[in-house]
């Protein structure tokens, strides 16, 4: 891709606050998400680690800040309100992606609209103390097949494999599609060794 | 830009491990806790390959010749 298909955008006073973040802070804004997106793996794959690696017992594993706030793996409604912050991003930021990554970023949308929707059900038997199918816990619809550790580490897969392949597809569009981004996320090519320190 | 796929490879890295540690830990569950377990845990793994083999099949200023779309599935 040639620089001349994907000059860097200038914010101006007409454009709207979703206007600017969709363009010329765009890139700013997926690598804002990104970061939160990657905290939150962290705690999910430290969960992982504590079970399937160091053996601890289930209700032991808390991932990092669960172990000096242990309310907050227990919180649904955090875990809700995470979940709506996910859908909330996806939504807000999708205009910046055209053609193929826009295809995989509502992907990754209406699949966290569902990992959502499972997160609600348990915010709600959390607020009026009624278990669904007479559970001891909360429990969600998917979690009846599958045990809600592996359960929500595969929804958290499942919405950011199709994330990282739309980002894939915004910093390498396909032709064509470069021209048709209104923000600065595409990879400039490297064209001189001075350059090559800032990519 | 290299930074951030590297940044992204290590979080696919740390899924495919943990993906084949938690297939080794699920062996031992009862039968049908170790069945779901198993089975989101391996598309977790394949995934995570997928997309990390993806994430670096580009160069920069070359448009990637891999066109999949989410029809294809993940």
């Amino acid at each position: 891709m040639s620089t001349a298909t994907c000059s860097v955008p200038q914010a101006s006073d007409q454009q709207t606050w979703m206007e600017k973040i969709n363009g010329p802070y765009h890139k700013q804004a997926l690598y804002l998400y990104t970061a939160i997106v990657l905290a939150h793996w962290c705690e999910h794959l430290a969960q992982a680690i504590q079970i399937y690696v160091l053996g601890w017992p289930i209700p032991e594993s808390r991932g990092v800040l669960g172990l000096w706030f242990p309310w907050m793996i227990k919180s649904e409604l955090l875990h809700y309100g995470y979940a709506l912050v996910m859908l909330v991003a996806f939504w807000i930021l999708r205009k910046g992606f055209v053609g193929q990554s826009y295809r995989w970023w509502m992907l990754a949308f209406w699949i966290q609209f569902w990992h959502h929707i499972e997160h609600a059900l348990l915010q709600g038997q959390a607020i009026f103390r009624h278990n669904l199918f007479d559970s001891p816990v909360p429990v969600s619809i998917l979690q009846l097949l599958i045990p809600r550790v592996e359960l929500h580490l595969f929804y958290n897969t499942v919405v950011f494999i199709p994330m990282v392949i739309a980002m894939f597809y915004h910093m390498f569009p396909l032709p064509g599609e470069a021209a048709h981004q209104g923000c600065s996320c595409a990879w400039q090519p490297r064209t001189a060794p001075a350059t090559a320190a800032s990519a | 830009m290299n930074l951030v796929r590297s940044i992204i490879s290590v979080f696919l890295i740390a899924l495919l491990g943990i993906s084949i540690a938690g297939w080794i830990w699920a062996g031992g569950q009862p039968t049908p806790k170790m069945q779901g377990s198993r089975v989101v845990l391996a598309i977790c793994g394949f995934a995570s390959t997928g997309c990390l083999l993806l994430l670096w099949s580009a160069k920069p200023g070359r448009p990637s010749q891999q066109h999949p779309s989410p029809a294809d599935g993940t």
